[in-house]
């Protein structure tokens, strides 16, 4: 299980932070990640694997308007 | 499909013509001149019923307290009016000023005016802020502002010259009166030559707001690669309907070509390497974040529908499946890409995007070809999702009439999903809209409610009086259960709500029920801060939220600014703020301290500068008590923006509803009825709304009744007398 914004989600093997987004359903762009506290860089997404039992914070920003 | 952006019907070949039959009124002379550290110190005082013409002095009271823009439109409306002053008195006035860091273009987002008059729809002063190049343009002929009062007899121009230095009264009486054609004649009209063009700019409105209270006022450019007169609207509050009361046909300007020092600031290095940082960065981030110039904020379409917050039906739901039919990918085929679509010079972000080449279908123009500014984002959630209308072409059309009948799209898709769920519920029929079958997804009904506004007949003209004038004349005339008419008429204060869906925001039913003006999220959108990141949970944080955002963005009102340059973009190292703070986008608040101090040389903070806008945001709220709507009960939503109204909206998110009754009041969902699930929600979602406005008015330095304190406008530098003796009476 992963915890994403307080929200318990299932994980699976080699779970990159782009499926935890589409898991979450978000298309908005601008978004800050955090795994555990540490801050993932827009161009790691696709690559950077979260680890089970971790703690996901997706903070979105403002636009629009 | 790809349109010829150069092709489209022409207005302009008459023009000699046209103009041969005006007549000067009034002539008037000035020594134009330039701004010096951003303002002129003079403002034009025109009075349209006894001609007369003149300067004010803008005095440095002024400038330290109101700033520009919308500031000194409140002030000059302020002492032009009475509490007992209708819209349409000729004491009403309208007010045009683009703030002094207005037609710097150095910093994206720089052209903006401030539009403040008495609004026909709320009866409370309202402001727009719009792009277009008259306010930036007016500034560098001679005025920080244009002040106008009084009425014409006839269809009447105002011209400044700022090239010759004078300022002409003219009847204009052949000319269109709808924008798109009115402005691209009188651009061609007052430009010497063809190079000329880009120096002329021209504010219109249209038939439609002559009949309606939502009328929008236009305000053009001349884009050059187009070879087109473009616009951009004035859109809330119902100004167009002020504007043709008083036989505005059109205000044109024609200045000196722009330069890009002609603000003569303080200290030009300081603007220009702030200008340079931000342009660099929406060169290189824009692509990879918002899109912006591709597809303007037509860019929130699906967004908003992905996380329940497009308006559907009425603002019943959050999503429809056929919202791909009118989603980002859609108009970044329609919108002509490759051209810069910057509505100021300077403007990196590029965002006001056209769709060349449309065929008008239907009305005056039908054949036409026409360019359609927009859809942006607004107009799309309004005309299309909230009418059920997920069709391109009928959205560019909607579109086009309702910007060259100078009717605001917002508040004309807010007022027409009213009318189409009164028809879904049998509170209209047939008879009652005069034969008009308000269907959800009637596309040729609602273009028809438009044409019938501007020729001033049937049912569209009870439409154009706006959502809170039909609730009454619907409940008068018992044409249904008075409480669901107010509970799905969409206003507060009068003004329509623009288009998000708040139900699921606590923190959003203030940011629309406790502005100034009424339901613009120009004040306040905090959604996603509150229900997707819960970064706001306590009532105290939600008014930390709704204390800050909107003095913030009061603050590009002031100064002549647009807010998208602002966190449609973020610097890529945002992130390493608290996210509390990256929301604020810390940067570019910086940025915009540090081009304030370069234009102005007056040193400002990030706190100062919020000083500065609540020292305008409290002396609005006080306007408003004096115009009798200002305190707590103005303050309340319609049930609709708070949460289910009806059993379809209830069972259509019945899994949501169902857990919150759970979670929030401990209460079993399966031993009740819709019904009275439906009332536990209303009372304890109500209930939540009262504790969230004594935590705002505490925050914002107000009684319980909503009413600044003594204290409050003390702080604020505004405890003058005739401020002072409005609130008196509400502080005993
Ligand atoms: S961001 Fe868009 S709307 Fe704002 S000034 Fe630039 S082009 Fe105009």
């Amino acid at each position: 299980m992963l915890k994403v914004n307080g929200q318990q989600i299932a994980y699976h093997d080699g779970m990159t932070v782009t499926d935890v987004i589409r898991a979450m359903k978000f298309n908005f762009p601008l978004l800050i990640v955090k795994v555990d506290g540490v801050y993932v860089p827009r161009d790691e997404y696709s690559n950077r694997q979260v680890p089970d039992g971790s703690e996901v914070e997706i903070i979105h920003l403002i636009s629009g308007g | 499909m790809s349109h010829d952006y150069t092709k489209r019907t022409a207005y302009h070949e008459k023009v000699a013509e046209l103009r041969k039959a005006h007549k000067v009124l009034k002539e008037w002379s000035f020594t134009p001149s330039l701004p010096e550290r951003g303002y002129t110190n003079r403002t034009l005082f025109v009075n349209l019923t006894t001609l007369e013409i003149k300067e004010k002095p803008v005095t440095e009271q002024m400038k330290d307290l109101f700033v520009g823009g919308r500031g000194f439109g409140l002030w000059y409306l302020w002492q032009a009016i009475k509490p007992t002053t209708k819209w349409n008195d000729p004491e009403n006035e309208i007010i045009i000023s683009p703030g002094p860091l207005g037609g710097n273009t150095q910093y994206p987002g720089s052209g903006k005016s401030l539009v403040v008059s008495l609004s026909p729809t709320t009866g409370i002063p309202i402001d727009s802020n719009v792009g277009g190049y008259f306010g930036p343009l007016m500034k560098f002929s001679g005025f920080d502002a244009l002040e106008i009062t009084g009425k014409a007899r006839n269809d009447v121009i105002i011209v400044i010259d700022g090239q010759i230095g004078k300022v002409y009264i003219e009847e204009a009486p052949q000319e269109d009166v709808n924008s798109h054609a009115a402005a691209e004649q009188f651009t061609h009209m007052y430009a010497k030559d063809h190079d000329d063009l880009r120096n002329v700019s021209v504010v219109a409105s249209g038939r439609g707001a002559e009949h309606a209270l939502i009328g929008c006022l236009n305000f053009s450019w001349f884009d050059v690669r187009r070879q087109a007169t473009r616009l951009k609207q004035a859109g809330r509050g119902g100004i167009g309907t002020v504007f043709r009361d008083k036989k505005l046909k059109a205000l044109v300007v024609h200045a000196p070509p722009v330069k890009g020092d002609m603000n003569r600031p303080a200290d030009f290095d300081k603007v220009a390497k702030v200008g340079i940082k931000m342009h660099k960065e929406l060169a290189d981030f824009d692509l990879k974040q918002c899109n912006m110039r591709r597809q303007g904020t037509a860019h929130l379409v699906e967004i908003m529908d992905n996380y329940d917050l497009l308006p559907v039906h009425n603002f019943q739901y959050g999503n429809h499946p056929d919202t791909k039919k009118i989603a980002s990918w859609i108009w970044d085929k329609r919108f002509t890409q490759g051209i810069p679509d910057g509505c100021w010079y300077g403007c990196s972000m590029q965002c006001s995007k056209g769709a060349d080449g449309h065929v008008v279908k239907t009305g005056p123009y039908k054949g036409h070809i026409v360019t359609v500014d927009g859809p942006e984002y607004e107009t799309a959630a309004g005309c299309a999702a909230n009418c059920g209308i997920f069709d391109p072409d009928w959205l560019l059309e909607a579109n086009f009439y309702c910007d060259t009948y100078g009717i605001d799209t917002i508040s004309f898709g807010t007022a027409c999903a009213f009318v189409m769920e009164c028809y879904q519920r049998g509170i209209l029929n047939k008879e009652r809209t005069g034969g008009l079958e308000l269907t959800w997804g009637n596309a040729e009904a609602q273009l028809e409610l438009l044409h019938q506004m501007a020729r001033g007949e049937g049912f569209g003209v009870i439409v154009g009086q706006g959502v809170a004038r039909m609730k009454q004349i619907f409940i008068e005339k018992k044409y249904g259960d008075p409480q669901l008419i107010k509970d799905i008429g969409m206003e507060v204060k009068g003004l329509e709500y623009s288009q998000y869906q708040s139900k699921e925001s606590l923190a959003q039913q203030g940011g629309y029920a406790l502005t100034n003006k009424g339901p613009q999220h120009d004040e306040a959108w905090l959604i996603f801060m509150d229900m997707v990141n819960n970064q706001i949970p306590s009532f105290e944080d939600k008014a930390e939220a709704l204390y800050y955002f909107p003095l913030f963005r009061t603050w590009f009102g002031l100064n002549g600014f647009c807010k998208l340059p602002w966190n449609d973009i973020e610097p890529p190292d945002n992130h390493k703020y608290p996210p509390l703070e990256a929301a604020k986008v810390p940067e570019h608040v910086q940025n915009y301290c540090d081009v304030f101090t370069g234009i102005t040389g007056r040193p400002l903070t990030k706190e100062g500068l919020i000083a500065m806008s609540e020292t305008v945001y409290q002396f609005q709220r006080v306007f408003n008590i004096r115009m009798g709507k200002g305190r707590r009960e103005h303050d309340l939503p319609p049930y609709r923006s708070v949460g289910p109204v009806t059993r379809e909206e209830y069972e259509s998110r019945q899994e949501r509803y169902d857990k919150q009754l759970k979670e929030w009041m401990g209460i079993d969902p399966a031993t009740k009825t819709i019904d009275e699930k439906i009332a536990l929600h209303r009372k304890y979602r109500e209930d939540r709304y009262q504790k969230l406005m004594d935590a705002v008015y505490k925050r914002r330095g107000w009684t319980a009744d909503g009413v600044p304190t003594l204290e409050t406008l003390k702080r604020c530098r505004i405890d003058l007398p005739e401020v002072v003796e409005v609130v008196k009476p509400y502080l005993k």
